[in-house]
């Protein structure tokens, strides 16, 4: 990995980010859903350090609570998504043949339409709500995963260590596994950033619609999507939320990319 | 021709089977349009009667064709949350979704080239390093949170538009594109971001070649070419990206309407959802599905046109 000023950047917002929700784990200023009547839509202030919102929540505490739903929901998302997905493109990817061809027809189908799109029709079958949400975007998300994951295999198959392999014995679930997987995993690690990012912005998308995390959770998204309302009263209570959305998106795809 | 016709056979097969996938899915649903009409403690018969009277008692396959039959013949059935024909909610909403998302795709082509271009001509420059950062940014904001963004600054802080104050097309013409021109730039940014990003690399990488060299050496200059040889090179896969962003913007306009109040398909789709109005759905899914399998097609014939070397056998991709 190069080290470019760009990932430094990355690597110190990722830090920040990292620091912020484990210190949320064990430490909020305030307890996130405790509301003040007092404090009700305050301007950040030292006992606030983001403000509060319309019902005098601390926002800081939100932020660091709703992040924690957030960076779940992407993450179990991502390991849904993830796990089917290279288990379907290694398999297709390391023997092809007619399935291969039908299941890649299906997911270059799945892939040309929206992602939004697709995500609203599962939602609307499967209904709304923290876990709903979670199976939704891991469904949405396979296809990605299958695309890069078989094309990885299909290079590594030809490759003299596989064929070596396959000549000492080693069985077909010992040879994908155990040989091929850790040598394609420079190129998961990525795929598997690019698909946190993603999910991150999906549940911010959908949560906001109303259609994801419920509450009185919080989440990022749906954080904005109470914002909305106050945004000429209380412009903070949106801006809390959506800044760290991007400082987390913005800070893995700089590593990644560099 | 003959590439075309296999093409739109294709296009007629890929839609046939996204109506299938779009009733279908709503099928598996326990409950349909009559528990939410009726209530919850409504006796069996009476139940009964009005599944009855709905046709909701026939095999799957029976009213599949029912529906079809009606799709083609531009009838989504009855909404049963407005009680009213699902076409009469889609005519007005069409008109905004498409204009917003018409604006956004110019501002996109705008801005995207000449970006693309002068970032790839001076390879790791002050303005090539400048635009990788922004564009990392800005793809990185949500375009939701963009538009509040652009609410708190431009409707807000600057008072150039009244937030919420959206003015229909049949009533003032200029006032609808004033008002939608913030929702269509907030769509447009991040997308702005993904072109230049991929323009650029594009560019960079046809650079590498040897026909590059060879005009080089002949002594061609560097502007000389970019514009006649590496552009015409560069911009084949741009198409078949745009082609992805069309589509993209065109479903991102769900979640922008929201943010600017607007009554386009989005909204519809949206509340529909929530109040479980299947009918509304099937039909705002498959209007954004067809318009998207459509663009896909365009797409390839286009590429086609400006690249004779793309062979007969789907050497496209």
């Amino acid at each position: 990995m190069k080290v470019s000023w760009n990932r430094i950047i990355g690597a110190i917002l990722v830090g920040i980010v990292l620091l912020f929700v484990i210190i949320g784990v064990f430490y909020t200023p305030y307890d996130p859903n405790a509301m003040n009547g007092a404090a009700k839509s305050q301007a950040p202030s030292l006992l606030h350090w983001l403000g509060t919102d319309n019902f005098g929540r601390d926002l800081l505490s939100r932020v660091m609570e709703g992040s924690r739903t957030t960076f779940f929901v992407a993450i179990a998302t991502v390991a849904i998504g993830g796990t089917i997905g290279t288990l379907v493109g290694a398999l297709t990817g390391f023997y092809g043949g007619r399935i291969d061809q039908i299941i890649m027809r299906i997911n270059d189908g799945i892939t040309s339409f929206p992602s939004i799109l697709l995500t609203l029709v599962i939602i609307s079958v499967f209904g709304i709500g923290k876990y709903k949400i979670i199976w939704a975007l891991g469904i949405v998300f396979i296809p990605s995963f299958v695309r890069v994951v078989r094309s990885e295999y299909m290079v590594q198959k030809e490759m003299d260590y596989v064929k070596t392999a396959k000549l000492m014995g080693a069985s077909d679930v010992r040879i994908l596994f155990l040989h091929i997987l850790p040598n394609i995993r420079p190129i998961l690690v990525s795929t598997i950033t690019i698909g946190f990012n993603n999910a991150v912005l999906a549940e911010a998308g959908m949560s906001y619609l109303g259609l994801g995390v419920q509450p009185p959770d919080a989440s990022l998204g749906r954080m904005l999507s109470e914002a909305q309302a106050y945004l000429f009263s209380a412009p903070w209570y949106a801006i809390a939320p959506g800044v760290m959305i991007v400082i987390t998106v913005l800070g893995l795809s700089l590593v990644n990319e560099g | 021709m003959k590439y075309i016709l296999k093409k739109i056979s294709t296009l007629i097969i890929t839609l046939f089977l996204v109506t299938i996938f779009t009733f279908t899915a709503f099928q598996v649903i326990p409950g349909d349009s009559v528990s939410s009409t009726l209530g919850m403690d409504a006796s069996p018969e009476a139940i009964q009667a009005l599944r009855h009277e709905r046709g909701l008692d026939d095999p799957l396959v029976i009213r599949y064709g029912r529906w079809l039959g009606g799709v083609l013949k531009g009838d989504f059935g009855e909404s049963t949350q407005y009680n009213m024909p699902v076409w009469n909610l889609l005519s007005t909403r069409l008109t905004v979704t498409i204009w917003l998302a018409a604006i956004s795709i110019v501002l996109i082509f705008l801005f995207s080239f000449p970006i693309g271009i002068l970032s790839a001509k001076k390879e790791d420059g002050f303005f090539d390093r400048l635009m990788v950062f922004l564009t990392q940014t800005f793809m990185a904001i949500p375009p939701f949170f963009l538009g509040m963004i652009l609410t708190l600054v431009f409707g807000v802080c600057l008072k150039w538009f009244i937030p919420g104050n959206y003015v229909s097309f049949q009533e003032d013409k200029g006032k609808f594109f004033a008002y939608l021109i913030y929702p269509a730039i907030a769509m447009a940014i991040p997308k702005i971001a993904m072109t230049v990003k991929f323009l650029r690399s594009s560019i960079r990488r046809q650079m590498h070649f040897e026909y590059v060299r060879t005009a080089k050496s002949k002594g061609n200059s560097k502007r000389g070419i970019l514009v006649k040889h590496v552009l015409k090179n560069a911009c084949i896969p741009v198409i078949t990206f745009l082609g992805m962003i069309i589509a993209d913007v065109l479903a991102g306009s769900i979640i922008i309407e929201q943010v600017f109040n607007l009554p386009g398909m989005g909204r519809l789709l949206v509340v529909a959802i929530a109040n479980r109005d299947y009918a509304v759905v099937q039909a705002v899914v498959l209007y954004i599905a067809t318009i998207v399998v459509v663009i896909n097609l365009l797409v390839d014939i286009l590429y086609r046109v400006i690249d004779p070397r793309i062979s007969k056998e789907g050497g496209a991709r």
